[in-house]
């Protein structure tokens, strides 16, 4: 089997690109000595600490999201696998700076167990840690069993804004209602045109017909479970924006923030014509956009496709979805 | 009866096995899966199996809780904590013990079956490993209630697993990334289900050539 990406030995995709990432950003960013997890080098002292563990292979997530008014630590998995209980320890242990540490938990089965476990671990060190698990994507489960859904693009809502939030000083207990409150404000729904590949095994992820879309994907390439026939992007927008506007429900005179999520191989210019669609639908039903992210952030390999995520945003959230941060795989 | 030096051997077996699998597991997890299964085993075994083979005179329990602790935190993803857990609680069921039994092994299989109903949230016909897991364990716990030696009790076990393999075919995922896919996943048998079961045949192998 010939892998067609530019890698070296696939058993060491996870250490080259950690060697690669705190190269370039040596000056914010530092690698654990003896752990796969990558943490700021300047943090300020007396604040709440915002983690989370994750599979590699979709970067910028997470390791791009660490840095100021962004996350403190990012424990880094294997390919589409979350890191064992011992890294993600390792990251609490390392991010503690004195009021706790909040680790975010993208729900699946992996990230859940894998965290509650070093949670468990950090209580039994006397560590004060929470952890909140985040839910959006709309596919996976329906209404009414949100805690059932899975987490995919629209976590970046939570890193961004629960960061933040923290940097401004709040204790533990705030921090983790503020990500549960933006968790519950934000809805995901994905769609995949072309399939990636596993960088590890060379197959592709899932099998797709040339006129077909899938709709519901995941993040880690599990096929979805509907299909429908590709149309224009107003056509798909219009599917898209349906469904989430009426899972929430999303109303008018609601302010939301827009993440039209590049899966790896769609163009900006596809995810600007996209957004275009979006902004033109949400603003006829009366919803006000705010400051939209529009780009690869989490992405699946090379897989074609969007994940388009609202979040709904009082004052509060919108100064913190607004600040800058140096954090290099987000900006908006 | 197993001694020490006997379940390192075993462990050893268990973990080329998986690394001999590696890409018919990927394929079986890539129809309803993520496609990783078998390079994650793979990469577990790999360390678990340096670990097993570098510790000289340990206990029945040491070779286990080794072999597990190396899976947890080598395996990742939630096959670290679900087959480590396993291996985890064998080691806690061998306690003390200097030649393990279909006793000792019924009980750890049974305890590892309740860990990973709890860690996972898994349970029978949910289509996951679960369903392999559970008749190996009824198997396991009525050879023993009937007093039978280690290689029958698991040649029993092997028959109860590969059933329970199949019980997953015509499933709806209830757990698992597979159950994103609703009923497009009904045809596919569950890798990790599968994965469990070619564990139980590799016991059986090495107790049929003892």
């Amino acid at each position: 089997m010939i892998v067609k990406k530019i890698i070296n030995n696939p058993d060491n995709i996870v250490s080259d690109t950690i060697e690669g990432f705190v190269k370039a950003y040596e000056d914010k960013i530092e690698k654990l000595p003896n752990s796969n997890v990558v943490i700021r080098k300047n943090m300020e002292k007396g604040k709440v600490s915002v983690i989370i563990g994750n599979g590699s292979g979709h970067e910028p997530a997470c390791i791009g999201f660490v840095g100021e008014n962004m996350l403190t630590a990012n424990a880094y998995g294997g390919v589409f696998a979350a890191p064992s209980p011992d890294t993600l320890y390792d990251a609490i242990e390392a991010s503690e700076n004195g009021k706790g540490v909040c680790v975010l938990i993208s729900n699946h089965a992996g990230d859940v167990i894998n965290s509650k476990m070093a949670i468990d671990m950090a209580d039994d060190d006397d560590i004060l840690c929470k952890g909140v698990i985040l839910y959006d994507d709309i596919a996976s489960a329906p209404k009414g069993e949100e805690i059932e859904r899975r987490g995919t693009a629209g976590t970046l809502f939570n890193y961004k804004i629960t960061s933040s939030y923290a940097a401004d000083g709040h204790d533990l207990e705030e921090v983790a209602k503020m990500a549960e409150k933006v968790r519950d404000n934000t809805r995901t729904l994905t769609v995949a045109t072309v399939p990636g590949t596993s960088p590890i095994t060379g197959y592709k992820m899932f099998e797709i017909a040339d006129d077909e879309i899938e709709i519901g994907m995941g993040v880690h390439g599990e096929a979805a479970a509907h299909t429908m026939k590709i149309g224009t992007a107003e056509e798909i927008a219009k599917v898209m924006c349906k469904k989430l506007i009426e899972d929430k429900p999303y109303e008018k005179g609601d302010e939301v923030a827009v993440l039209v999520n590049g899966c790896g191989q769609t163009t900006y210019m596809e995810l600007l014509i996209f957004y275009n669609e979006v902004e033109k639908i949400l603003s006829e039903a009366g919803i006000k956009t705010y400051k939209p992210a529009i780009g690869n952030y989490i992405t699946t390999q090379e897989m074609g496709g969007i994940a388009l995520a609202f979040c709904k945003l009082d004052e509060e959230m919108k100064k913190q979805w607004s600040k800058t941060t140096d954090a290099p795989g987000f900006h908006i | 009866m197993l001694s020490a030096k006997q379940i390192q051997e075993l462990l050893i077996k268990i973990a080329d096995m998986y690394i001999e699998k590696q890409d018919e597991l990927s394929k079986l997890d890539a129809v309803i899966g993520d496609g990783d299964h078998g390079v994650t085993m793979a990469r577990g075994s790999k360390a678990a199996k340096i670990k097993v083979s570098e510790l000289e005179d340990g206990t029945c329990r040491d070779y286990f809780k080794t072999f597990g602790r190396t899976l947890v935190s080598t395996l990742g993803g939630a096959m670290g904590p679900l087959y480590g857990s396993i291996f985890l609680e064998i080691s806690k069921a061998c306690k003390g013990k200097e030649e393990v039994s279909l006793n000792e092994l019924s009980e750890g299989f049974n305890n590892g079956l309740l860990k990973v109903m709890e860690l996972g949230g898994a349970k029978v016909g949910d289509k996951t490993m679960v369903d392999s897991i559970h008749p190996t364990v009824e198997a396991l716990k009525k050879a023993n209630e009937e007093g039978k030696d280690l290689a029958n009790g698991f040649e029993l076990a092997v028959k109860a697993a590969e059933e329970g393999v199949n019980s997953t075919i015509p499933l709806i995922a209830r757990r698992g990334r597979s159950r994103y896919l609703q009923e497009k996943a009904i045809g596919h048998q569950d890798a990790g289900a599968t994965s469990f079961s070619y564990l139980i045949k590799t016991i059986y192998e090495y107790l049929k050539d003892m």
